[in-house]
């Protein structure tokens, strides 16, 4: 991902710039899973099958569609969206769409654990182990003060993870279902007062998972996708969202931001050893301050 | 198992308390019965499936006891079952320590690193609890990654227990194992698991210790994980990272549901039939359409009939009593 021209730049600096620009992109995947979250009240533990559904996605409508990237990874984010109401119509009763019932909220849990097996083995039979060579949508590199160079690529997925936080934190303003999300997250009495819950659900959980293939959709051409990722993004959301707090979408953009540091001092000091102290960390976190950094379960105004 | 059937009357001696009328006693004679014939015939393929099957019923249990009773969720019950696995096979490539003892000193180590993992994690909803424990299970699984590599620890000492020996023991360790959840089922502390799955708060105004029982069952779990883990261990002979990985910590989960939670013998028949399907359905098929199949059976199970099979023998049981009869 990163190319270094002299030796005379810190760990440190390299660190944070490349565990910044990571941090954003796979922020993106957390953001979804909390927006889910903050509306549902459920865990999606299929949303790393959707990370890599978007590799995939992008995979196809470049292969077998032959779209140019740009469209196939806006391609992938739509397929995601609406695959994303198809699966919650589909397989999740309607009364648990939304519920504060921890009975409900584990088999939601449980029925999204099932379909990311069926998702991730459905992409092994369609497409087999191998990782997938995904294009990168610019090649080349640009240079940035202090002889460190960035590849085109993991520029344009950083501009494009902004935009996308951008336009989310717009949507959820400006807009007449943005503003019912943000209401509803904040008081589920709002449904006695005529707010659509199953519409606000079905807008949130699809654009979660849209958020999460988008994610897998940037990253694939940076990292190798095959059929059997999914499961450790999966775990790296719960780590960006648990330091956030659950259910808060600038909470995740944070997160993000300080797994990917986290993650890549680690990996520049001890390689071996990055995801798993960045585990123990995000384990210590979670059960001393199970609310995350921020300190609120769910998105304030 | 709504009701307190069996409680009504507890006896004070274990033996009292099996009821032999009971579906669940009924389930588990009934597959004893096989598992000792396939004992007596030499088909090493049968008797592997019927190994797994051991393993696999110990395991699902461990995690439906965790759930059912006392509202806890794991999703990495790999956790103490890689751990078993791991340990038992380590202890002997290491120290040259028959693998019995080995065994034993697994399961008690996994019972204790698991146990006291799922101690921090007992005042968290069940939801993050879940995510806790995930979260363990994937650092013990990039640990051992780095640690033995993709290939694993594997014990190539000849196995001076011999596959016959190795599946009896399985036998009497699935027995000993199911005839104990099943006396915890129908035992009072029931009503305590029950009471703290229900509500934290009256259970701890009520005078239980809700933090140390929930600790407790964690143990117990943990434990009975740790047990099927060493076992499949033994029976293996080799341990690597993918005990570890988050389908493996879905097996016990699918088997619980589609065998029917909360009850011994939904824990046998689940098992039963997952073992049978991703043993059996590879000779045709590949391991991903085996999965794949896994996957739907769970979720049809889980939309379709919440209750597993066992619902379905219920409902049968029931029916028949209902008849009228001839007078």
């Amino acid at each position: 991902m990163w190319t270094v021209s002299a030796s005379a730049f810190t760990g440190i600096y390299l660190s944070l710039v490349s565990g910044i620009s990571y941090g954003l992109i796979i922020s993106l995947l957390a953001g979804g899973l909390s927006l889910i979250y903050g509306v549902m009240n459920n865990v999606n533990t299929a949303h790393g099958a959707f990370y890599m559904l978007g590799g995939f996605l992008t995979f196809f409508a470049l292969s077998a569609l032959h779209l140019p990237i740009v469209v196939s990874i806006v391609f992938a984010f739509v397929a995601a969206f609406a695959l994303g109401l198809v699966f919650l119509y589909g397989l999740i009763p309607k009364k648990m769409w939304v519920s504060s019932d921890p009975d409900s909220q584990n088999i939601v849990m449980i029925l999204f654990l099932a379909l990311a097996q069926v998702l991730q083995q459905g992409a092994f039979i369609v497409y087999g182990g191998g990782s997938l060579a995904i294009p990168a949508i610019l090649f080349g590199y640009a240079s940035l003060p202090g002889g460190l160079f960035i590849s085109y690529q993991t520029a344009i997925s950083v501009a494009i993870s902004i935009l996308c936080y951008i336009s989310l934190f717009l949507f959820l303003r400006n807009t007449k279902i943005g503003k019912a999300i943000r209401a509803f997250s904040q008081d589920r009495e709002l449904e006695a007062m005529g707010v659509r819950v199953s519409t606000i659900a079905l807008m949130s959980f699809g654009l979660g998972v849209a958020l999460a293939s988008l994610s897998g959709a940037l990253l694939s051409s940076v990292y190798a996708i095959n059929a059997g990722t999914g499961w450790t993004e999966l775990v790296i959301a719960f780590v960006i969202v648990t330091f956030g707090g659950i259910g808060s979408i600038s909470g995740s953009f944070l997160g993000g931001l300080i797994y990917g540091i986290i993650y890549s001092i680690t990996q520049y000091y001890l390689p071996a050893y990055s995801f798993v102290i960045a585990l123990v960390l995000i384990y210590i976190v979670l059960v001393t301050k199970p609310t995350g950094i921020l300190g609120e379960i769910i998105e304030r105004a | 198992m709504k009701s307190l059937r069996g409680l009504e009357s507890p006896q004070n001696s274990l033996i009292g308390r099996i009821n032999l009328r009971d579906t669940n006693i009924i389930i588990l004679l009934a597959t004893l019965l096989p598992g000792a014939i396939i004992f007596f015939v030499n088909m090493p393929y049968l008797r592997f499936i019927m190994m797994n099957f051991f393993a696999y019923a110990i395991y699902t249990s461990s995690w439906d006891l965790l759930y059912s009773y006392s509202g806890q969720l794991s999703l990495g019950q790999a956790l103490p079952f890689g751990l078993g696995a791991f340990f038992t096979i380590i202890v002997t490539h290491s120290f040259g320590v028959p693998l019995v003892l080995s065994a034993i000193v697994g399961t008690l180590a996994a019972t204790v690193v698991s146990g006291s993992v799922g101690t921090t994690t007992i005042r968290l909803k069940p939801g993050y609890q879940g995510i806790a424990i995930l979260l363990f299970s994937q650092v013990l699984y990039w640990i051992s990654l780095i640690a033995y590599g993709e290939e694993g620890v594997s014990v190539f000492i000849a196995n001076p227990l011999g596959p016959t020996i190795i599946y009896l023991g399985g036998l009497v360790i699935f027995a000993f194992a199911m005839l104990g959840v099943y006396l915890l089922y129908n035992s009072k502390y029931r009503l305590k698991l029950l009471a703290i799955k229900g509500d934290n708060l009256a259970a701890d105004v009520c005078g239980i210790n809700v933090p140390f029982q929930k600790a407790v069952v964690f143990y117990i779990s943990s434990f009975l994980a740790a047990i099927a883990g060493a076992y499949y261990g033994i029976f293996t002979s080799h341990a690597d990272f993918s005990v570890f990985a988050v389908p493996n910590s879905f097996l016990p989960i699918g088997m619980a549901i589609v065998g029917g939670i909360a009850l011994v013998g939904g824990s046998i028949i689940g098992s039963a039939i997952i073992s049978v399907l991703i043993n059996v359905l590879p000779i045709w098929y590949s391991i991903a359409v085996t999965y794949f199949a896994y996957g739907i059976v769970v979720i049809l199970i889980l939309k379709l009939r919440p209750a597993g099979i066992m619902g379905f023998i219920h409902r049968g049981a029931k029916n028949e009593s209902s008849k009228p009869t001839e007078s």
